[in-house]
């Protein structure tokens, strides 16, 4: 018989193991040039942003420059509700269950002798280790609004672990409130309603003050504000103590114990979610090893759906292009109506709300979610199906087919966001800047071709999964950045092509800015198709068994 | 599309194919005629696997000449598929699709004209038919495995590959395959199945091929095998050729 001390020891053991392991696993990563590289790669970029961050003229940078007294009241004043928006967000954008367990943990460790409060702990001191490295590293890039890195390091240690804990204490007794109360409820549901609740008295109090700030402030001082933000007020003190001692150390002394007691709060009500807690393990495992082939986590997947129409033949590209489009309208409808909401909506914010902030900024930020953000999100193409390139390899299908067919799916779906992007910005602008905005939009699909297609070259080139293993994946990190300065690179490339053919014609027709549009689109489209070959070549030469 | 009857719907000549400095594969020839069966056994890592990955042009071959229905794999890729149905070990299913939709997919791939009458027919030979609307990522392995020989089956194949096909099956389902790989041979298909499961082999097969080391240890009708093998003894099995031929069972 195993006691208490034995297990607890055990697990250690295990715990120790499992780590160095994760250390060999970086460690043979970085002997190779490959790993090296890619190491060197990521430690130069977070210097970068590290050096960036502190020059006074960087926006973020410029407001650690400001009265730190002003700072501090805003975060005091923001911080909470942010906090609070962020546990909410949590527990409503998990699938899985408060703390998940691995298949290989639930069939070594559930069925060995340990007790559940063991395994549990012996789970946390993994959410722990990587909330420690987190941390490290959002001292290091993000600005001290704090004016101390300790206090900037044990905040988002503290709060990082907070979060976790505070979200399997929401998502725990949820479920056992649904399940005591109405098993027709969805725990979603009850969360949205309180998030529905916590806004409609925000937007109340903001239109009964003017002012979003009042409103907050109002809400902060009343007694209900009080005792719903009372846990995430302390843990803003760290952040805005002041002093080390007794300031920011017993401000994060009283973090301490409040993850505690939280922590004995989950023990306790886990021993009502144990079943419930195994299978959603398993599900969300399932996920993540979807994510690691498509990128996507957050994906949707319905048991039994409506079979659509029969495909268009078109060559062989049709069915090709419509599975990939049914995959992501059923995989990925989250993600889509996400984005298409956030494109309605960021139209407005980025020409009238971000009045601040210079065009080129605004520009980098719709370029980077677009040449970044979205090709990672919209993953419908060859790199959603490494698993399942064999069924293409067996088809009677040429490789440029297939590759059309692949390609249809996200060009279609990615223009379609950026399209709304651009007339909802287009909306709110007049006169020449309006004309602009709405004369890139026949300018998507050939950009999209092209980014798409070097997304997917790059990929069968060199297979790698989209998403990283464990916290500290220099090579994913590094490999990532890479990718990202070619692709730019290349894109740009195509573009200054494309515009600087466009400008030829523009001074050869005396400034026919007509034959300037046809020119640049007709050969960032020739630039973009001319991609197809090499992708063509990448499928064929693409072995499945070194893949 | 006409198909043309040949001699040797799969004919291999000299193949070889090696991963760096492993030799998969080692200058193998054999030949499956409209109708024969040939089972593919060996160990573990013995180059079964790589040889059906490359007859169905999944990966290219390194040397050799790979044949089916009379087109050469390599240079004459789409037409040898188009009559080529393969069936691998693991069912990889596109995960967001219905049963339904594989066939729909398949059909419109191979441009099979009329396949609905035919995808019913396969649905219900299969016990899928209350499947028909389930995503597969939701079905369990046997099912998985059946939706992909259903998808193999619908553009009616002249030759067939499977790859340890009846792993996950139910015995009803082991049943139904069985009869239907006979049934496929009988109407002049040429079939290769791997296994591990010599019992499967030596009741279904016409041929053995025994690999190993990416050689082809034993290669030629199964009943002039098993007799060669001892010819005093009536009861030789198939077990019986596979560990004298491999020495498997001196690891033991």
């Amino acid at each position: 018989m195993i006691n208490t001390r034995n297990s607890d020891a055990m697990l250690a053991r295990l715990l120790v193991l499992r780590l160095r392991g994760g250390m060999r696993h970086r460690w043979q990563e970085l002997k190779t040039l490959r790993g090296l590289l890619f190491l060197c790669v990521t430690i130069a970029v977070i210097a970068l942003l590290m050096r960036q961050t502190a020059l006074p003229d960087n926006p973020l940078g410029g407001v650690v420059q400001q009265d730190p007294q002003q700072l501090r009241a805003q975060l005091a004043l923001y911080m909470p509700f942010g906090l609070l928006a962020a546990c909410l967000l949590t527990v409503l954008t998990s699938s899985g269950p408060a703390i998940h367990f691995s298949p290989s943990e639930i069939n070594l460790l559930f069925t060995a002798p340990f007790s559940r409060a063991a395994l549990l702990l012996y789970k946390m001191c993994f959410y722990v280790f990587g909330a420690l490295l987190s941390a490290l590293l959002i001292t290091l890039l993000v600005p001290t609004f704090t004016g101390s890195l300790l206090a900037t390091f044990l905040g988002a240690f503290l709060v990082l672990v907070f979060i976790q804990l505070f979200s399997a204490v929401l998502g725990l007794t949820a479920r056992r409130l649904v399940k005591c109360c109405t098993p027709r409820l969805q725990r979603s549901h009850l969360f949205i309603l309180l998030g529905v609740l916590i806004a409609s008295a925000f937007a109340c109090l903001s239109l009964f003050t003017g002012n979003l700030a009042e409103g907050l402030q109002l809400f902060q001082s009343s007694l209900p504000g009080r005792v719903l933000l009372a846990p995430f007020a302390i843990f803003t003190k760290i952040f805005t103590a002041g002093s080390v001692y007794p300031g920011v150390l017993g401000w994060a002394l009283a973090g301490l114990a409040i993850n505690i007691v939280l922590f004995g709060l989950i023990v306790h009500l886990d021993q009502h979610a144990y079943e419930a807690s195994v299978t959603a393990s398993l599900k969300l495992h399932q996920r993540w090893m979807q994510a690691k082939r498509s990128g996507l986590l957050w994906g949707t997947q319905p048991v039994v759906a409506r079979t659509s129409r029969r495909p268009p033949v078109l060559g062989g590209i049709g069915p090709v292009a419509w599975r990939q489009l049914l995959a992501a309208l059923r995989r990925s409808r989250k993600a889509l109506l996400t984005f298409l909401t956030l494109a309605l909506l960021a139209g407005p914010v980025l020409v009238t709300a971000a009045a601040g902030i210079s065009v080129w900024s605004r520009i980098g930020f719709v370029f980077f979610v677009a040449v970044y953000v979205l090709p990672r999100t919209l993953v419908f193409d060859f790199r959603s199906d490494l698993e399942t390139m064999e069924n293409f390899k067996a088809l009677p299908l040429r490789p440029w087919k297939l590759c059309v067919g692949q390609l249809v799916a996200p060009v279609l779906l990615t223009s379609l966001v950026e399209l709304i992007l651009l007339c909802s910005a287009a909306v709110f602008l007049d006169g020449t800047p309006r004309l602009v905005l709405l004369a890139m939009v026949p300018f998507l699909i050939p950009f999209n071709l092209l980014l798409y297609g070097l997304e997917n070259l790059m990929f069968l080139l060199f297979p790698t999964p989209l998403v990283p293993v464990g916290r500290v994946d220099f090579d994913f990190l590094g490999r990532t950045m890479v990718e990202f300065a070619v692709k730019t690179a290349l894109l740009l490339g195509g573009c200054g092509l494309a515009a600087a053919a466009g400008t030829m014609v523009l001074e050869a027709t005396g400034r026919n800015w007509s034959a300037f549009a046809i020119v640049t689109w007709w050969v960032l489209m020739l630039v973009a198709l001319l991609l197809l070959p090499l992708l063509s070549r990448a499928y064929s030469r693409f072995d499945i068994s070194r893949g | 599309m006409e198909f043309h009857q040949v001699a040797n719907m799969i004919r291999v000549t000299n193949f070889t194919k090696s991963y760096n400095d492993f030799v998969a594969v080692d200058n193998l020839s054999f030949n499956v005629a409209p109708g024969d069966i040939l089972g593919l056994v060996g160990p573990n890592g013995a180059g079964k696997t790589t040889t059906l990955r490359v007859l169905s042009g999944i990966i290219p071959p390194g040397s050799g000449t790979l044949a089916v229905a009379g087109h050469d794999i390599v240079h004459d890729a789409m037409a040898a598929k188009q009559v080529l149905g393969y069936i691998p070990d693991d069912p990889r299913l596109f995960d967001s699709l219905t049963v339904w939709e594989h066939l729909e997919f398949i059909a419109a791939a191979y441009g099979v004209r009329d396949s609905e009458q035919h995808a019913e027919a396969l649905l219900r030979f299969f016990n899928l038919e209350d499947k028909r609307h389930h995503v597969v990522q939701g079905l369990s392995r046997g099912m998985r495995q059946k939706v992909a020989i259903a998808c193999a089956y619908l553009h009616r194949p002249r030759v067939i590959l499977f790859d340890e096909p009846l792993t996950g099956l139910d015995p009803a389902g082991i049943r139904a395959i069985k009869e239907s790989m006979r049934e496929r041979a009988s109407q002049g298909a040429a079939i290769i199945i791997s296994s591990h499961l010599l019992s499967l082999v030596e009741t279904l097969c016409t041929h053995l091929l025994v690999l190993n080391h990416g050689r082809a240890q034993c290669y030629g009708r199964m009943d002039e095998v098993l007799h060669a093998f001892d010819e005093a003894r009536d009861d030789t099995t198939l077990e019986d050729v596979f560990f004298s031929i491999t020495h498997a069972g001196e690891d033991d």
